[in-house]
């Protein structure tokens, strides 16, 4: 018999499928092959052993857990920087063409004149924008304290530099949670601390976005390293009904 | 002739996705939060349990989760309603809890990671079976997971995985083979 053709029977014996002819001709098989008979029995066994594992229900709150992470994730991708820029009129905007362009320039001219890797050496800039204003925090402003209550949508930063060390100082009210999202090509979180021996509490990490729950008042390191020399983008989203004092420090 | 021929495609789409799943689809599209929360309870069960049993931890099974119906909310308008529902959401789940375990190799040498196995310990399930599971290829491993935890036809199994329905057999006929050993050495038979 074909090997073909006795792996068909052997699958449709596992299936219950067999009808009578084939049974038999199964069945004959089973008694003249004693190697086939032991596949089979293998086969068999496994199945029924795999067959009697039962499902496992779901935590009762992941419904919610869905709909709220659904949620974050949109209310992240409608706060980036670009989006909450305020609507303004059209000289404005020729006036941030002109402004964009005449940087451009002054960038290039930095480049031709000090060389590549001297103008994107790691310099401490980034943007933090809250509520629409845009706020520049060069080297000279590297400590600020920020009331989040006021801030609608979380902060972003765009860091420039190979290592990037973000200290956040959390006091929440409230039990807060925290969610950090980057951009997953670029960057890459080489650790995170707790400095004040407060546990992380439902602390999840992946390739996009770090979460938990903060209850009490925090210090928190995170260290990031970039594998592009591009700008990227960091993100902070804490629940936006609690009143959260946060310090970061980026180097 | 035409509209014949356009009555009979709806008729094959709805059959396919099923009615309840269409209507659901459709409904969210057109902006109906709720539509989607509907989605959302008739899939998870489902969904969480094939990521707890390819990624064998609870808390990665929930992100998992949380993860496949962000992308269901963010890409709904680019599935295709000619195609299984279900079988578009497995993917995805199937693709996210391979992610997942990647990112668990990847983040091993990290000061954080010892932070989250002590937190979220990832092995939590005293299932042998589940054990001998996870010393399977992820591939393999889906295939004893659909056909044998989820009752998935061949047919079904091959849609989600894209493959033949014919490596989708092979596949499993190797996986049960290689539990076998596998779980002798965990003490662990069916033998009565």
């Amino acid at each position: 018999m074909k090997n073909k053709v006795m792996q068909q029977l052997m699958q449709n014996a596992l299936d219950g499928s067999l009808n009578e002819k084939d049974k038999q001709v199964w069945e004959a098989l089973l008694q003249s092959d004693p190697q086939v008979n032991a596949e089979y029995t293998v086969q068999k066994e496994m199945a029924d052993l795999l067959q009697n594992s039962a499902g496992v229900e779901p935590p009762e709150d992941l419904t919610h857990t869905i709909m709220r992470a659904v949620h974050i994730k949109e209310r992240v991708r409608k706060s980036t920087w670009r989006d909450r820029i305020p609507a303004v009129s059209l000289p404005t905007v020729r006036l941030r063409y002109i402004a964009s362009f005449a940087a451009g320039a002054a960038l290039v001219l930095l480049v031709m004149m000090t060389g590549f890797d001297d103008a994107f050496r790691f310099q401490p800039r980034q943007q933090a924008n809250m509520s629409g204003a845009l706020y520049d925090m060069s080297s000279a402003e590297r400590r600020r304290t920020i009331d989040l209550e006021s801030i609608q949508g979380g902060l972003s930063w765009h860091a420039y530099g190979q290592s990037i060390e973000i200290q956040l100082s959390l006091e929440p009210r409230l039990m807060s949670d925290i969610l950090f999202t980057y951009a997953p090509e670029a960057i890459v979180l080489k650790s995170l601390k707790s400095e004040s021996d407060v546990p992380f509490i439902n602390l999840k990490v992946n390739s996009e976005q770090i979460t938990w729950r903060c209850d009490n008042p925090c210090s928190y390191r995170l260290t990031f390293s970039t594998v592009t020399k591009e700008p990227v983008v960091l993100q902070l989203q804490l629940s936006q009904n609690d009143q959260i004092v946060l310090s970061q420090e980026i180097k | 002739m035409k509209l014949f021929f356009n009555q009979l495609l709806i008729v094959w789409i709805v059959y396919m996705i099923g009615t309840s799943d269409a209507e659901l689809i459709a409904r969210f599209r057109q902006g109906d939060q709720q539509a989607f929360k509907e989605l959302v309870i008739k899939y998870q069960k489902p969904i969480y349990n094939v990521a707890l049993r390819m990624t064998h931890s609870r808390a990665e099974a929930e992100e998992v989760c949380q993860i496949v119906f962000v992308k269901v909310f963010e890409k709904i308008d680019s599935f295709k309603m000619d195609h299984s529902f279900f079988s578009w959401l497995y993917r995805i789940a199937m693709n996210e809890s391979i992610n997942s375990l990647k990112m668990r190799k990847r983040l091993s040498g990290l000061d954080a990671v010892h932070t989250v196995i002590e937190l979220n310990p990832r092995f939590e399930l005293s299932d042998p079976i589940q054990e001998a599971l996870m010393v399977l290829k992820p591939i393999d491993r889906a295939m004893i997971i659909f056909r044998h935890f989820h009752n998935l036809g061949y047919q079904e199994i091959a849609a989600i995985l894209d493959l033949s329905e014919k490596k989708v057999k092979a596949h499993l006929f190797a996986a049960r083979k290689a539990l076998k050993p596998i779980l002798l050495s965990m003490g662990v038979s069916n033998e009565k």
